[in-house]
């Protein structure tokens, strides 16, 4: 348990540095990666749907402490984002990474455009001007491509022994 | 048990309650930030995350600086080919005017002490350098190296030596974040250089255009008209800091306003060292 917690801190902690520093300057058509919200989709992939809302709380209260938008934002769309991924139940998504990448590219559109709606109703930013479109296309696109490697180090990180050694679950 | 006993059972599983009270605490910690406009617990909160992650990220900075060089030049390496061979001919043309220049210097300097009229006259500065820019697409900031101990204070206009850039937003100890004018939340009250008519410049999330709302229809304008900081709306600026110049205007008939673009004067995304004036909103120093 203790070494989970140890395991999950250091992967958030790299994710948040790397995203504010190295990839500070890797920009595709003017848009960032988003290392955040993929660790918390692969995180749900992962985990499931609660501990991928647990997830996406943290990462996103961590990602809001560099922010201006109104602390908390990120923490709410990233909790459901992470829910959402962990709707696609624990283990049973992890295996095909074709699918993995293809659902860790909707829902970073959907956490992208979240985002957005969610900032605009509090009156920050605008909706729908062309430098959304290209952000939702390329943070799709590149984390799906990233997927492939951050749904094992999501496993890795926020998987329990218990819980991993649990028989998978067959569906009917 | 009663088929409405279970679904109510089944609504309440404990990955939706985890979920509900992740966007009950979400959306109150939303609400107070909110509430409190930026002050209170949480920005204590992130006030204590940046003193904690600042050297953290300033010691990344320059460990992979190295690294983030040679990405950043694989991802754009045609545009460093082509800015090579745009380099080359400015070297060539370089070499031409300096001649020209040094004959021109003298007459520069002296015309310089005569009509000493820079934007920002009178006031005191802070020079600082860039940190790096926001890594978020939700929003255009830039992180500078002063803080507070250097006398920084939230509110204060930031230029560069062409013009304006934005203004300090966060201060922590040794860091401080600056709203760039090309951010989408920003807007500065502008006058257009030879008509005097007032407007809003808002950033449209893009370095290289600014929109200017509120300007009457059928007011004279030409492209590459200087736009200055008003020094109106409350005093969030003080007056005539260059903002940039007009690209492209038109107006629709019964429209209500011009529609007018201005270029930055100053190239926004890529900035090195800039200056923070020792003004304050309200006009104070």
């Amino acid at each position: 348990m203790r070494m989970r917690v140890l395991r999950s801190a250091l992967v958030i902690m790299t994710v948040i540095v790397l995203q504010h520093s190295i990839l500070n300057s890797v920009q595709f058509f003017g848009v960032h990666l988003d290392l955040p919200l993929l660790l918390v989709i692969c995180g749900g992939f992962s985990e499931g749907r609660e501990a991928g809302a647990i997830i996406g709380f943290i990462v996103g209260l961590l990602t809001d402490g560099f922010l201006l938008t109104p602390f908390g934002l990120s923490a709410l769309v990233y909790s459901l984002i992470g829910y959402i991924a962990g709707q696609t139940e624990k283990g049973t998504f992890i295996g095909p990474w074709m699918i993995n990448a293809a659902l860790a590219s909707l829902l970073s559109a959907t956490g992208e455009l979240g985002y957005e709606i969610a900032s605009r109703l509090l009156g920050f930013g605008q909706l729908l001007h062309i430098h959304l479109v290209k952000v939702v296309l390329v943070v799709a696109i590149t984390n799906a491509i990233l997927s492939v490697f951050m749904v094992p180090l999501a496993k890795w990180a926020f998987a329990s022994r218990e819980l991993s050694s649990r028989p998978p679950v067959i569906r009917r | 048990m009663s088929s409405r006993d279970y679904g109510v059972n089944r609504f309440f599983v404990r990955p939706r309650v985890t979920l509900l009270a992740l966007v009950l605490a979400s959306i109150t910690l939303v609400t107070v930030s909110y509430k409190s406009n930026g002050g209170g617990i949480s920005a204590t909160f992130q006030k204590s995350l940046k003193s904690i992650t600042d050297p953290i990220r300033s010691t990344a900075n320059s460990v992979f600086h190295p690294i983030e060089d040679v990405v950043s030049g694989a991802f754009n390496y045609s545009s460093l080919k082509r800015q090579n061979a745009v380099l080359q001919d400015q070297i060539s043309a370089l070499r031409n005017k300096e001649s020209t220049a040094n004959r021109l210097q003298s007459e520069v300097q002296a015309l310089t002490s005569l009509a000493n009229i820079p934007f920002a006259q009178g006031l005191k500065s802070i020079s600082a350098i860039v940190d790096g820019y926001s890594p978020s697409n939700t929003q255009m900031t830039m992180n500078l190296d002063r803080g507070s101990s250097a006398g920084v204070k939230v509110g204060e206009p930031v230029v560069a030596a062409l013009g304006l850039i934005g203004r300090v937003v966060s201060v922590t100890h040794s860091n401080s974040t600056v709203l760039l004018i090309s951010d989408p939340s920003s807007s500065v009250g502008v006058t257009l250089g030879s008509s005097n008519q007032v407007g809003l410049a808002i950033g449209i999330g893009s370095y290289n255009s600014i929109r200017v709302e509120l300007v009457d229809p059928g007011t004279p304008l030409y492209v590459g008209e200087p736009v200055y900081t008003s020094g109106l709306q409350g005093g969030i600026f003080p007056p005539n800091l260059p903002v940039g110049n007009v690209a492209k205007y038109s107006s629709n008939l019964g429209s209500l306003q011009e529609q007018v673009t201005i270029t930055p004067m100053v190239d926004l995304a890529h900035l090195q060292f800039v200056k923070v004036l020792d003004w304050l909103p309200g006009g104070g120093a």
